[in-house]
């Protein structure tokens, strides 16, 4: 190295340090926003959640983990969790299948390519009020589910199963969940097969290439290489599901009102939080609520972590 | 409101549901009024009983009045029944004579919870307090037979829930024609009307049960002061006028609620709901923890009728189970 390119060097990392204080500048703003609304707001509600807090005054006594055991031992927060578990166990996959379906389907060289991605994917702009509006009309006793399937001469099959022609297949607290599992299936799978289809084009042609060399059909190609190749998606969807699914709300609020009708069947975590905060003003047990959810989610995603390995680069 | 009691920035006069009105009194969100009322002598003797109680707090003092409320009574399909049935061995009676007949999913539209099956317990001799309202009365013999014998109803196919009939509340399935007989307040007007104008309906008062004497439940709204508002002696002026016999008799004009006061001239068609002003007793808020014992009866209710078990007993023992709870203080 010679004496003249020293002061060069040096002048080159002074640039880099002054590169990289700008670049801490550029985000000082959304992290300052994001220490105090996110992280802050959770550790606050930390603080009120072992308190008994008057809305208008503030901390009134100290309970230390009295909300927590009064929540954990409420039977209609036990009815919450496990509705939650049980939305988050059927629901995520289910969706994902189905996202990956249309999302395989829609990936094909076919006509009107763009049509079926954009009808696919419609149902998930709809507003989940509206749509939810709607689908408690259509699966109503009287409604167009249960008049086409009689119309059909599918009712035996159903009956076969339990279900009279009138089911209240919202109302009934055995099919209640179940029938905003399936709404919500047919919502979000189009912004699932969004997902899928970003991580399906990102696969390269010289592997389908190399396997048609070698002769694989259609179905092996799928299981042997999109499905596997797909590891990135399948993480990064079943990871947004999950969380998704455990933060269930406006569907079970709007299907089964503030109580999570009938009988709790569409009582979720969230439901459970905001009846807490809002109806009974009791807002340290709801945060203490907000706490229980979030260790839950936490928990969950961890285990995802695991089951699917790191979490890729992106 | 929540946001707005939290940063102490409050309208001056606001509406309190009675559903709210004993925890946000109890939270200290509502300025107590006993030293306006001193001041300007307001005339409180004039509103009816059932709905002066609601905004009294615990330590007694006046937390807001009612600005209107609504009685529950029974409005019928006039084609289907001619003569509105005096009792409920009548109605039950009446009922069974329809069953089955003009297409009704059921004769009867019913509620599954306290809303309105309180009313039915109080005519039938039951209660969910003690007459000093310390103590639970659910477990009681009258108030058990009472519970059942509104389950009955579902069971033997005379009642049904307006979700089941595939409608969203009762009057709703009045207006489809899925039931010919339901038990509903003033709001009924305005939704008929505009929804099912060709069905002709009428009111009557809740049917007599074994109680012997003319019974309903009521609910109401008040007009209240925030403890943190800004401008309570303009809002005091206001208040007396919103909730007094000249602005009562103008807003009550509408045709929606009822005046709350003795008063003010009962609006066109509303002779039958007003009627039952002077002895409905409170449908809500009139206990702490309200919406837990009316969510305990309710939940258990529902799962009985839908596993068709139709057993009052564990709904009496959840219903319970609540009152205690919330007279304990939750």
């Amino acid at each position: 190295m010679t004496a003249a390119s020293r002061p060069r060097t040096r002048g080159a990392l002074s640039k880099g340090r002054a590169e990289a204080l700008a670049g801490y500048l550029f985000i000082a703003v959304p992290m300052v926003l994001f220490l105090v609304l996110n992280v802050g707001s959770i550790f606050y509600a930390l603080y009120i959640s072992v308190w008994k807090w008057n809305l208008r005054t503030g901390p009134v006594t100290f309970m230390g983990l009295d909300n927590y055991t009064k929540a954990l031992n409420d039977p209609v927060f036990q009815t919450a969790i496990k509705n939650s578990l049980y939305y988050a166990v059927v629901w995520v996959p289910l969706t994902m299948a189905l996202g990956l379906f249309l999302a395989v389907i829609v990936n094909q060289k076919i006509r009107g390519q763009t049509f079926f991605r954009a009808a696919y994917y419609f149902p998930a702009i709809a507003s989940s009020a509206a749509i939810t509006t709607l689908w408690i009309f259509i699966v109503a006793p009287d409604g167009i589910f249960n008049q086409s399937r009689a119309a059909f001469g599918l009712n035996p099959l159903f009956s076969l199963l339990g279900f009279s022609p009138a089911q209240n297949w919202i109302g009934d607290q055995g099919t209640a969940l179940n029938s905003i599992i399936l709404l919500n299936a047919w919502t979000t799978s189009g912004t699932f097969m969004l997902f899928y289809l970003a991580s399906l084009q990102s696969i390269s042609h010289e592997v389908y290439e190399a396997a048609a060399v070698d002769g694989a059909n259609a179905w092996q190609n799928f299981w042997r290489i999109t499905f596997p190749l797909l590891k990135p998606g399948h993480y990064f969807v079943a990871t947004v599901a999950v969380i998704g699914a455990l933060q269930l709300f406006d569907q079970a609020l709007i299907g089964g009102g503030v109580n999570g009708d009938p009988n709790n069947a569409l009582m979720t975590m969230v439901l459970y939080l905001y009846n807490a905060a809002f109806h009974q003003f009791n807002f340290s047990f709801a945060a203490a609520i907000g706490i229980i959810l979030f260790a839950v989610i936490f928990t969950a995603t961890l285990v995802q972590r695991r089951l699917f390995g790191q979490a890729p680069a992106w | 409101m929540a946001t707005k009691f939290a940063s102490k920035d409050v309208p001056d006069l606001f509406y309190v549901n009675a559903d709210y009105a004993q925890q946000w009194i109890k939270e200290g969100f509502l300025a107590p009024l006993d030293d306006y009322i001193a001041k300007s002598g307001f005339d409180t003797s004039q509103f009816f009983g059932g709905y002066a109680s609601i905004f009294k707090g615990t330590d007694g003092k006046t937390y807001g009045f009612a600005k209107d409320g609504n009685t529950i009574g029974m409005a019928y399909n006039t084609a289907l029944v001619p003569t509105p049935p005096k009792t409920m061995d009548e109605l039950v009676t009446l009922a069974q004579s329809l069953k089955g007949k003009n297409g009704l999913k059921a004769p009867i539209c019913l509620n599954p919870g306290l809303d309105r099956g309180l009313a039915f317990l109080y005519a039938q001799g039951g209660a969910l307090l003690s007459a000093d309202g310390k103590a639970s009365a659910i477990d009681t013999d009258p108030s058990k037979k009472a519970v059942q014998w509104y389950m009955d109803l579902f069971k033997n196919g005379l009642g049904m829930t307006a979700s089941d009939m595939g409608a969203g509340w009762c009057g709703d399935a009045l207006g489809k024609k899925s039931a010919a007989i339901i038990f509903e307040g003033g709001w009924l007007d305005p939704a008929m009307t505009s929804t099912y104008p060709d069905v002709k309906y009428a009111w009557a008062q809740l049917p007599t049960g074994s109680s012997g004497s003319p019974v309903t439940i009521s609910f109401t709204v008040s007009y209240s002061i925030g403890a943190d508002a800004k401008n309570k002696d303009q809002a005091w002026v206001l208040l007396q006028y919103l909730t007094g016999k000249d602005g009562m008799t103008k807003w009550t004009s509408g045709g929606v609620a009822l005046p709350a006061r003795k008063d003010v001239p009962t609006p066109a068609g509303k002779d039958v709901l007003a009627a039952s002003s002077a002895f409905a007793k409170p449908g809500s808020g009139f206990m702490p923890g309200w919406s837990d014992v009316q969510k305990a009866f309710q939940d258990a209710f529902t799962a009985q009728i839908q596993a068709k078990t139709f057993n009052a007993d564990p709904v009496i023992t959840a219903a319970k189970a609540a009152i205690n709870k919330a007279l304990a203080g939750g």
